[in-house]
């Protein structure tokens, strides 16, 4: 019974929201409406689970002194130091925003401006001529890139019209395409969870003595 | 609220730029710093975001102050996840999960389909383009049409692996359209080399502009 309720959760709560609408079901209470509130609370409630496994990681390598243990513990008062600002401040508090805005924004920002570097010798590895495929690849990516920058009007004028046709046709059609694909498969998996074929959510949670 | 950079801001964001940056000639104890230091930030930044827009309101003003007792049940819910730490009643852990999945099945197979049909009828609609006073034809938007229509159906068939590629019905469509998926890919990778050289240009911006005050 430890599996099946939880499947029978899965399969009624999949149906509610399908035909919650049609059947007006638990009407009194707005129940269907309050679904969308119910599924963002409880996961709101259950996010903290990412921060506690953090700390645990990190909390054991202080503990056990690993090499660089002293980044875990950075990495500790950071989350929990600015927590605690954040709940005492307020999200919006003045505080907490100039600390948002200076540092986290900066650091945000510039880790991710880092990969312009990298992507551009995975560019290399990756777009190495060797077959007309990689020889596509290489072509388009050269023309939008040339066509998104000031540079590449000034080498040729007709760059930008090249770059905004390759996005709208051939790349809006690859794309869709992909997502046609995906759109099918996730119709399939979700069956395959309704139907209770596939039940791997309810699989490899917890510690031994969840059986 | 404006964000103005005050000379101790620009300081610190110059600094933490900086310390980003010291990866670009090797891996060192400032950039492990400066990355540590990032995700607990987000982290709590992440826990403030969930806790003030999520979980206070629904506490302060649904709960206490409009008296909506049921949503103590998402409340409950979610604190089952917790269970899953204590060995014994760790099987209780699924009940949360088997919430979440069951209404992800429900949201998909309820809502998606509307997109997804959009999609496939505005890519089968008429391929002629007229003019605004419906005179005539415009021949490059037409063939444009077209072509998409052509890209988009060689591009799937690239995916229909119910007949083997031997079959030259299949074959050479599959053949073209996975030359039309590597000119799409390529173009989605130059788009993304040019967000990440905006972001870096966006952060040269601000050492020249706030941190060394130099108007450029």
């Amino acid at each position: 019974m430890r599996k099946e309720l939880p499947l029978l959760v899965t399969i009624l709560t999949g149906l509610f929201v399908i035909f919650g609408h049609d059947f007006a079901i638990g009407e009194k209470w707005q129940l269907i409406n309050s679904m969308d509130k119910w599924q963002s609370i409880s996961q709101a409630v259950a996010l903290l689970i990412g921060a506690i496994n953090l700390t645990r990681i990190h909390v054991n390598h202080v503990r056990r002194r690993k090499a660089g243990y002293i980044f875990s513990l950075l990495l500790l008062v950071c989350m929990w130091g600015y927590t605690v600002l954040g709940v005492i401040d307020g999200y919006k508090g003045v505080t907490f925003r100039w600390v948002y805005n200076a540092l986290l924004a900066s650091l945000d920002s510039t880790i991710f401006s880092l990969l312009a570097f990298y992507i551009a010798s995975a560019a290399y590895r990756a777009f190495r001529v060797r077959t007309v495929e990689a020889s596509l690849l290489l072509v388009s990516a050269a023309i939008v890139m040339l066509g998104r920058a000031p540079i590449g009007e000034a080498i040729w004028k007709g760059f930008p019209d090249w770059a905004n046709w390759i996005m709208r046709f051939p790349n809006t059609a690859a794309m869709r395409a992909v997502l046609i694909g995906a759109y099918l498969g996730s119709f399939v998996t979700v069956l395959r969870i309704l139907l209770g074929i596939e039940r791997a959510h309810l699989g490899g949670v917890g510690g031994a003595g969840m059986k | 609220m404006t964000w103005t950079w005050t000379p101790a801001a620009a300081w610190v964001g110059a600094i933490a730029t900086f310390a980003c940056l010291t990866y670009l000639w090797a891996e060192n104890p400032v950039f492990r710093a400066a990355e540590h230091i990032f995700v607990g930030l987000a982290s709590g930044f992440g826990i403030v975001g969930n806790w003030d827009q999520y979980i206070k309101p629904t506490i302060q003003t649904d709960i206490m102050k409009d008296g909506k007792f049921i949503y103590f049940i998402p409340i409950i819910i979610g604190l089952m996840i917790y269970l899953q730490y204590f060995p014994k009643v760790s099987w209780l852990a699924r009940y949360p999960m088997s919430f979440w999945v069951g209404y992800g099945v429900g949201y998909t197979l309820a809502f998606q389909p509307a997109v997804l049909i959009k999609q496939v009828v505005d890519s089968y609609g008429s391929k002629f383009a007229v003019t605004a006073k419906g005179g005539g034809i415009i021949f490059t938007q037409t063939l444009n049409n077209v072509l998409f229509w052509v890209f988009l159906l060689t591009a799937l068939s690239y995916f229909f692996f119910t007949v083997k590629r031997e079959n030259k019905l299949v074959g050479w469509p599959a053949w073209f359209g996975r030359w039309v998926i590597m000119v799409g890919l390529g173009a989605a990778f130059g788009n993304t080399v040019m967000a990440r050289i905006s972001l870096f240009i966006g952060r040269l911006q601000f050492l020249f502009t706030y941190w060394l005050q130099i108007k450029i």
